[in-house]
């Protein structure tokens, strides 16, 4: 009887130690980064479109014509005063952008799009909250030749929703073609 | 159906494991129906003249394809038959016929264990179903009891047990993971790590009782379902890793995503998850043969036939 009783222990332990490898593994979206751009092809005028690309908070994206980097993400109830409204949150993003190109660039109100859903095909986005800081996302931010400037944005999305997301970024150029998509995961 | 079967056989006849079990006109009885071959046979276990000719002849006026072998005390009466429903109308008329000319020409009914004229009854050893006398059942009894005894004065050392059938998967393990990365399919080696299991636990424990035989027998599946997870996390792996920054870990991580997600890698999984489990259950068998040995078998139990 006692023997039993040691069995049954010793086998719950097992089953329990190896219950514990579970937590590690997970059924959402993977989110690895890429080790370059994928399914991209070259245009016949050299440009490199439809590719796309996934990194790591704090990793420098060398895009078309500027690099930026994401420096840091939270998770925040409230930023400059501005509260989350009722079953919300807001996500600030820090993002630093250096002007690689020949000429002056222009960063839109719709760039640096907050994304999730990921595994989606439809994937739902939102895009930084109107500016109400000096630092934050405004629209037409001019970069000059060689200019670096850090911006905020913050994005108010649903409390529900879950990690993975990503801040994602989608080259455009000014005749209507679409460059290469960049994702930069928060995990 | 065998119950059924069994109540419209003359003589209060029972049905055990695929066999009619009856007492008719003082002789022990078994039918069985053999699907095959489309026939069954009745046994009887008696003594008396070797020569059954005369009974034969009886048959043959019942029914043409009735035959009748007697051989070391054991008359079998064969007869053709399209279903086992059949058997109560067919056996019937046989069991009137035979039992009578049993009875006329002085064959005596016998033990089946030991083969002496005696009064029997029907009694379970093991699953195995058969007439016995007073004394035969005393002693298959008293020596279960003995062995009972001596089974249970060796002591089992679980948690040993449990180290060395841990310490017994490990080579089946290794070889898992060598022939899955020559990319030959492993799930064959499931038989090895129950075998591992089952005989490194006895060697630990020094014997296998029930709780032995189920922790080997978890051991061995835990370990054959970690292998195949790692194996199918490295092939995950060796998929991706050439486009993204990963280790076999993220791939590990990532599973449960891909079987929801990709079918290919899901039915890769689920084959490999299902082969690998059943030569489980084919290697489990060791560890019920290596239990067998440290339990007292032949446990006898009298079945009541009225």
């Amino acid at each position: 009887m006692k023997n039993i009783k040691k069995s049954i222990i010793l086998t719950s332990s097992l089953f329990l130690l190896s219950g514990c490898a579970l937590p590690f593994q997970s059924n959402k979206y993977p989110a690895w980064t890429t080790k370059g751009l994928l399914e991209s092809y070259t245009l016949v005028d050299g440009r490199t479109v439809d590719g796309w690309m996934g990194l790591e908070v704090g990793t420098k994206v060398s895009a078309k014509w500027y690099d930026f980097t994401v420096n840091n993400i939270e998770e925040l109830s409230e930023y400059s005063n501005y509260k989350a409204s009722n079953d919300k949150k807001l996500i600030h993003a820090t993002i630093t952008i250096t002007n690689t190109s020949d000429k002056d660039v222009y960063i839109f109100d719709g760039d640096f799009a907050l994304v999730w859903n990921l595994d989606s095909e439809e994937r739902k986005y939102v895009t930084s909250m109107d500016a109400f800081t000096d630092t934050m996302l405004k629209n037409e931010t001019v970069i000059k030749v060689g200019e670096t400037k850090t911006i905020d944005t913050v994005y108010e999305i649903d409390k529900n929703i879950e990690k993975p997301m990503a801040i994602y970024y989608y080259e455009q150029y000014s005749d209507g073609q679409k460059g290469n998509k960049y994702y930069i995961y928060i995990k | 159906m065998g119950k059924k079967i069994a109540n419209k056989i003359k003589g209060n006849f029972k049905y055990y494991y695929g066999t009619y079990f009856g007492k008719y006109n003082g002789y022990d009885i078994s039918i069985r129906y053999d699907y095959a071959s489309m026939l069954y046979n009745i046994y009887f276990n008696v003594k008396g003249s070797t020569n059954i000719d005369k009974l034969n002849k009886l048959l043959s006026k019942i029914d043409e394809y009735a035959v009748a072998k007697y051989n070391n005390n054991n008359l079998t009466i064969t007869e053709a038959c399209d279903s086992s429903k059949d058997i109560p109308n067919l056996a019937n008329n046989i069991l009137d016929e035979v039992t009578t000319y049993l009875g006329k020409n002085k064959y005596k009914n016998l033990c089946k264990m030991c083969g002496e004229e005696s009064e029997t009854f029907l009694v379970d050893i093991d699953g195995n179903v058969m007439y016995a006398c007073d004394k035969c059942i005393r002693k298959t009894s008293e020596k279960y009891e003995k062995e009972l005894e001596e089974k249970n004065s060796i002591k089992e050392d679980i948690f040993l047990g449990i180290i060395g059938a841990i310490v017994g998967c490990i080579p089946g393990l290794i070889i898992w993971f060598i022939l899955s990365y020559l990319r030959i399919d492993p799930t064959v080696i499931g038989l090895i790590i129950m075998l591992g299991s089952a005989y490194f636990y006895r060697w630990f424990a020094n014997s296998m009782k029930l709780p032995g035989l189920i922790i080997s027998l978890l051991i061995g599946f835990v370990a054959i379902i970690f292998a195949n997870e790692i194996t199918n996390a490295y092939a995950l792996y060796t998929d991706y890793v050439n486009q993204y920054n990963i280790n076999i870990f993220d791939a590990y991580k990532a599973m449960p995503y891909y079987l929801g997600n990709n079918e290919l890698f899901r039915s890769s999984y689920n084959q490999s998850l299902t082969l690998s489990i059943m030569f489980g259950i084919f290697g489990g068998l060791t560890n019920l043969g290596v239990y067998r040995r440290y339990i007292a078998n032949n446990k006898i139990k009298k079945l009541e036939v009225k």
